[in-house]
């Protein structure tokens, strides 16, 4: 029984490793943004920019479904040039995990 | 004979976790961070953007029906892969000359029976452009 749990948490604890796609790793929690691509176009208007988002779930990290697409997120606010890419990851444990693209341009 | 029996069971259970482990192994999973469904995974993930957009008098502006090349990778029970999912081939294939951006999508399905388990995943690179 001593056994079969430490391999339980084992495998547990591997699961939960591989759930996470940043660098930045919370093991339990992890509610971060980071950059994924920049193309080089200079911003006119930094306040003005649009920002197209899509995303992608994953439950227990049983199931991950959804389209994070760049493609999906520009065109889903008629964004004709990209300025950059980030990333936003929300994870609670192994649980739940959300990656949200954001893509800024005009 | 009881005491056969007996490795026998533990024999069993250790190659389940073994096979049920064979997903999160670094062989089977591939480049791709993202691909982290245990069982089914279906997801499109970013990968690039490209300088191209700087250009100011040749953007390729980013639509719906923008020109689009494929290329495809498979791996069979985390034991065989082959294909070519590389951004020259999906490059190749759509006849592209211009790239805008890339993305990677990522099917995978595993089922984990046992001693025979069954593993699939189709790796496909995406090149938008023109």
């Amino acid at each position: 029984m001593k056994k079969f749990l430490i391999i339980a948490a084992f495998m547990g604890f591997l699961l939960a490793q591989t759930t996470q796609m940043a660098q930045a790793r919370g093991l339990f929690y992890t509610n971060t943004e980071y950059p994924v691509s920049a193309t080089g176009v200079s911003v006119k208007d930094l306040k003005n920019m649009k920002k197209g988002e899509s995303s992608s779930l994953n439950i227990l990290g049983v199931v991950e479904y959804g389209d994070a697409g760049i493609q999906t997120a520009a065109v889903s606010k008629g964004i004709k040039k990209i300025y950059f890419v980030d990333m936003h990851e929300k994870a609670i444990f192994i649980f739940y995990r959300k990656l949200t693209t954001k893509v800024y341009g005009e | 004979m009881v005491y056969r029996v007996g490795n026998m069971k533990k024999l069993l259970l250790l190659s389940f976790i073994c096979f049920s482990l064979l997903p999160l192994s670094a062989y089977a999973e591939g480049y791709s961070p993202s691909d982290t469904g245990y069982i089914y995974t279906n997801t499109v993930i970013p990968l690039a953007t490209s300088k191209e957009n700087n250009d100011v008098k040749n953007t390729i502006p980013v639509s719906k029906k923008m020109k689009s090349g494929e290329s495809k990778s498979i791996n069979v029970f985390g034991l065989v892969e082959w294909g070519d999912a590389s951004v020259n081939k999906a490059v190749a294939n759509g006849q592209l000359t211009k790239i805008s951006h890339v993305d990677s999508k990522i099917e995978r399905l595993f089922v984990p029976m046992g001693i025979l388990p069954v593993y699939f995943k189709i790796l496909r690179t995406t090149v938008y452009g023109e």
